[in-house]
């Protein structure tokens, strides 16, 4: 049994993951403060594009990578469904090269819900390299580094794009990524010149070092793992893979507990035994 | 000669953003400075395309050589460099040419086996954090009992379960808000000082490279 222990945790793992999802089970969530205030912000650009005629551009960063997409996906998904139900007209781009594909495919998928069509709704400027020196370049000259979108078409060309000018036509930056660091630059180039409103999508264990930002105003909200998707997709009242996931994460959750419990009760059980013995 | 190219080009570089950030756009210099920036953003990117190329150079040069010597581990030189090789020639392929076999082969090779393989490296960690939690989460001190807590308390502020967990007890809080207590008011407090410190270093590190005092940079080794 000791020397299996580590399969047997392994298969208790498996089960709690995977047994949940044949249930299709789903809790409501308590909505927490970071979530409700991404949420407002899109609310915010949707209500500044209704009263003026030239509408905002919400700009998706599409920076992260399959290995977080279980996290990240139900986060975009979620507020894509938010973009297109308030026909805010919105931009792909991607630092890393997966993201804007991943994106696309997401934003795909919703629109099949809304109606909605790739070049009137959205446009996609695809993957590009050098974060710091390519958002520095797209504020002071936006076509010298973007261009063309993904099927080569001119950006002025894409429909959703025919009034945009530069950076100042973008009214949100929503960042999504599971890795360190690329946030910064959008906060300290974008938001520090600009004042663009910033939001952010990132997975559960990178939530910690975006808390400071949100507290001193720096983005304007945030939701953070499957958990930050579960509460947008009750927001946005489209429930989708992060309800369905929580049951999974909340067992996963709830074994690793009882995990580290077991190990301290055992630990304390031996210590005890040692004492009475050496007495 | 190449230490004082370096240290030439490096110092150039950095200054030009500096004086592009601190210089008022108002001033002549400041706004030709302004106007050159987007410039000087793409000659970046272009050394960044060839430092791709040096890389693929690299990665050639130390794998082939593995497998002309049948070094250790040889076969997987192998699989490596015919992986690289074999995206690299459909995606291009794809890119110019798109017939429907070079889209598939893309597919086949991008979505239906690098991602696949990826998120199945990145769900292994479920399971080794869930063994690693029964082994290595021992409370031996008191610093390592309120880590457990704490660690406690987050995961089931994450969870919808916790809630009722809370109310089950009669707790006065919820542990979403315990959670969120944890992350706005002891976290925030701990990640404030590791980025301020992170920060007053990496300026002196700026310093270090734009003097050329970094030997890591000069491609030198460090005594």
């Amino acid at each position: 049994m000791r020397r299996n222990q580590h399969r047997w945790i392994y298969l208790a793992m498996g089960l709690s993951v995977t047994v949940p999802f044949l249930f299709r089970l789903t809790f409501p969530m308590p909505i927490s403060e970071p979530v409700q205030k991404t949420f407002h912000q899109v609310e915010l650009l949707a209500e500044e594009n209704r009263q003026s005629k030239r509408k905002k551009v919400a700009l998706l960063v599409a920076d992260w990578e399959p290995a977080t997409m279980a996290e990240i996906n139900p986060q975009v998904t979620a507020l894509l469904h938010h973009f297109m139900s308030r026909d805010i007209p919105f931009a792909i781009l991607g630092f890393r090269p997966t993201g804007p594909g991943l994106a696309q495919e997401l934003a795909e998928k919703a629109a099949q819900d809304w109606n909605k069509e790739y070049g009137t709704a959205w446009s996609n400027w695809g993957y590009k390299t050098q974060m710091d020196t390519t958002i520095q370049s797209m504020l002071s000259d936006f076509y010298t580094v973007i261009r063309e979108d993904i099927e080569g078409t001119p950006i002025q060309n894409v429909p959703v794009m025919a009034r945009f000018k530069g950076m100042e036509d973008i009214g949100l930056v929503a960042e999504f990524t599971g890795s360190s660091g690329l946030l910064q630059p959008w906060v300290e180039f974008v938001h520090a010149e600009l004042r663009t409103p910033i939001v952010h999508g990132c997975t559960g264990v990178m939530e910690s070092p975006v808390y400071p930002l949100l507290d001193s105003g720096q983005i304007q909200g945030f939701m953070g793992g499957l958990s930050g998707a579960a509460q947008y997709e009750q927001l946005v009242e489209k429930p989708g893979k992060g309800a369905e996931g929580m049951a999974a994460q909340s067992l996963a959750h709830l074994l690793v507990i009882g995990l580290i419990l077991a190990a301290n009760v055992k630990e304390g059980v031996s210590w005890l035994r040692r004492k009475l013995w050496s007495r | 000669m190449r230490r004082w190219i370096i240290t030439f080009f490096t110092f150039v570089a950095g200054l030009f953003y500096i004086l592009e950030f601190v210089l008022p756009s108002k001033t002549s210099t400041g706004r030709a400075l302004h106007a050159a920036k987007p410039y000087v953003g793409e000659a970046i990117m272009v050394i960044g395309a060839f430092a791709v190329g040096l890389g693929v150079i690299g990665v050639c040069r130390h794998h082939l050589r593995k497998v002309m010597l049948r070094q250790k581990g040889w076969y997987n030189s192998v699989a490596l460099l015919a992986s690289m090789f074999a995206m690299a020639t459909f995606k291009i392929w794809e890119k110019y040419d798109p017939p429907e076999l070079a889209r598939r082969l893309h597919d086949l090779l991008f979505l239906d086996m690098y991602n696949q393989l990826t998120v199945t490296v990145f769900s292994l960690l479920a399971f080794y954090v869930a063994s690693a939690a029964y082994r290595a989460f021992r409370v031996r001190t008191v610093e390592a009992g309120l880590m457990m807590i704490t660690a406690i308390v987050v995961m089931l502020g994450q969870i919808p379960l916790g809630d009722r967990f809370a109310k089950f007890l009669q707790l006065p809080w919820t542990f979403t808000e315990a959670r969120l207590w944890v992350m706005s008011v002891i976290n925030m407090a701990g990640q404030r000082v590791i980025l301020l410190g992170a920060y007053v270093g990496s300026l002196a590190f700026g310093i270090r490279v734009l003097l050329g005092l970094n030997k890591d940079t000069l491609l030198e080794k460090n005594p």
